[in-house]
């Protein structure tokens, strides 16, 4: 067996057309990916997490013929998740309550200096608060902020999963660090203006 | 790779299986990538009809409404609701089909809205020249309940002799003036003697005219015009060609008889 790793994702995808166990090296390498966007959404049960992580991965492959080249696959593939993931919550009628799980002091870190924070973010309180504040935020906005800082996506590719003008993605992050910032001042955290 | 890992794959691939699926064929994206900008193109042709249909009303409302009509009134009645309507539902149903083409997120709601707009007004002052704002109008009177067309409003508007207001299609010359046929096929002679303040009128046989003047005798179906003005509404595309101008002028009439001191001219 080939060394898997060594392809890229457009590669494993266009061999899926012919080989199944191509597609499932693509879910092999976005399965953790995915799973830990769509918890960051909304947060659900191990059991819906799956199902829906298996909805996505058919999707994909039921429409590997219509990715587009321009795209990133990883762009297009985080498209699908979160149309899904839309879809599942909208199917449950529940908003999503995110959860955003700040697994490495990098992020916070990055995050915290983002917002102007002056705080000792690091301290384990604060990130709890900080945590509680982007998962109150609206979806709307919580969604351009995951992927912004907690995915790493830039704002082309967030334009392109979102489907949004890249404008109204960098609107979107703003007004969602504005939410933060406005937030944890509430809770007592200052800011540098 | 962990256990887990190769589970979801399994199960995907397991899924993939037992529900038959299979990727769905280029053509089949290309087809419905089609079927989306011809569903585009459709709503914003149809935006341009309706816009068409806009600049019609706007453009012959004086056309339609007699002189003085209240501004307000005027715009009630000639405002194409129905048009506009049309208008907003076919200039969204664009955006959104424009917005689920490939790139289509890409442009803001504003810049997609504008160049929908921008492309039906086009496409609308097109239709406009080639007289569809027109044929539309008389179209929607006929087939949709409460629309009234422009000509309807203009013959309802214009048709009372003993009011002083006359509209018809310009017939043959006359010693004093000309024969009129009115909307419900009457011919009327009507003399220009008082009339004109200029002392020459260029009429068009076949032209359709508005009269400000009294009526003489309702039986005979006679009136004295005061002023007239051309009832013509612009927009009507290609029309068959009319036989050269006929001119009254001044020294071809009898004298004035100051009858018509009292009526307000048209404009």
């Amino acid at each position: 067996m080939d060394d898997l790793t060594l392809y890229t994702d457009e590669e494993l995808l266009s061999l899926s057309l012919t080989n199944k166990r191509f597609f499932a090296a693509i879910v092999e390498r976005y399965e953790k990916k995915l799973a830990a966007y769509i918890f960051r959404l909304g947060r659900l049960g191990t059991e819906d997490t799956e199902d829906l992580l298996q909805d996505i991965f058919l999707k994909v492959y039921q429409n590997m013929n219509n990715f587009d080249t321009q795209l990133k696959f990883s762009s297009w593939i985080y498209r699908i998740a979160h149309n899904e993931t839309m879809g599942f919550f909208r199917h449950r009628k529940v908003r999503p309550h995110g959860h955003t799980v700040l697994e490495s002091e990098k992020v916070l870190e990055v995050f915290a200096s983002e917002l102007n924070l002056v705080e000792d973010i690091e301290a384990q309180e604060a990130s709890a608060h900080l945590n509680a504040c982007i998962n109150e935020l609206p979806l709307k906005y919580r969604d351009s902020l995951v992927l912004k800082f907690f995915e790493h996506k830039t704002y082309g590719e967030i334009s392109d999963i979102l489907s949004l003008p890249e404008g109204t993605v960098a609107t979107r992050i703003n007004r969602a660090k504005e939410q933060v910032r406005k937030m944890m001042a509430n809770k007592g955290y200052s800011y540098e203006q | 790779m962990n256990n887990k890992q190769n589970t979801i794959a399994d199960k995907v691939l397991e899924r993939v299986e037992q529900l038959q699926l299979k990727p769905r064929s280029r053509q089949f994206f290309k087809l419905r990538n089609i079927g989306i900008w011809f569903l585009a193109a459709l709503s914003v042709v149809v935006g341009g009809l309706a816009i068409s249909s806009i600049i019609f009303r706007s453009v012959n409302a004086g056309a339609a409404l007699r002189p003085g009509t209240p501004p307000l009134q005027e715009a009630l009645l000639v405002m194409p609701f129905l048009w506009i309507i049309l208008m907003v539902i076919f200039v969204y149903v664009a955006y959104r089909e424009i917005r689920s083409t490939k790139r289509g997120y890409k442009y803001s709601l504003t810049a997609l809205i504008l160049g929908t707009l921008l492309a039906s007004s086009v496409l609308g002052i097109v239709f406009y020249t080639a007289g569809a704002g027109f044929m539309l109008d008389r179209f929607a009177a006929r087939h949709v309940p409460f629309h009234a067309d422009l000509e309807g409003i203009q013959r309802e508007r214009w048709q009372h002799p003993a009011d002083g207001f006359l509209a018809g299609t310009v017939g043959a010359q006359t010693e004093t003036g000309i024969r009129l046929m009115d909307s419900e096929n009457q011919e009327w002679q009507v003399t220009f003697s008082d009339t004109i303040p200029e002392k020459r009128l260029q009429l068009t046989e076949g032209e359709r005219v508005g009269l400000r003047g009294t009526l003489i005798d309702a039986q005979a179906r006679t009136f004295l015009a005061c002023d007239v003005r051309s009832l013509e509404f612009e927009g009507r595309g290609l029309q068959p060609p009319r036989p050269p101008q006929m001119r009254i002028e001044r020294k071809d009439l009898p004298p004035r008889s100051n009858r018509c001191e009292d009526v307000r001219p048209l404009n």
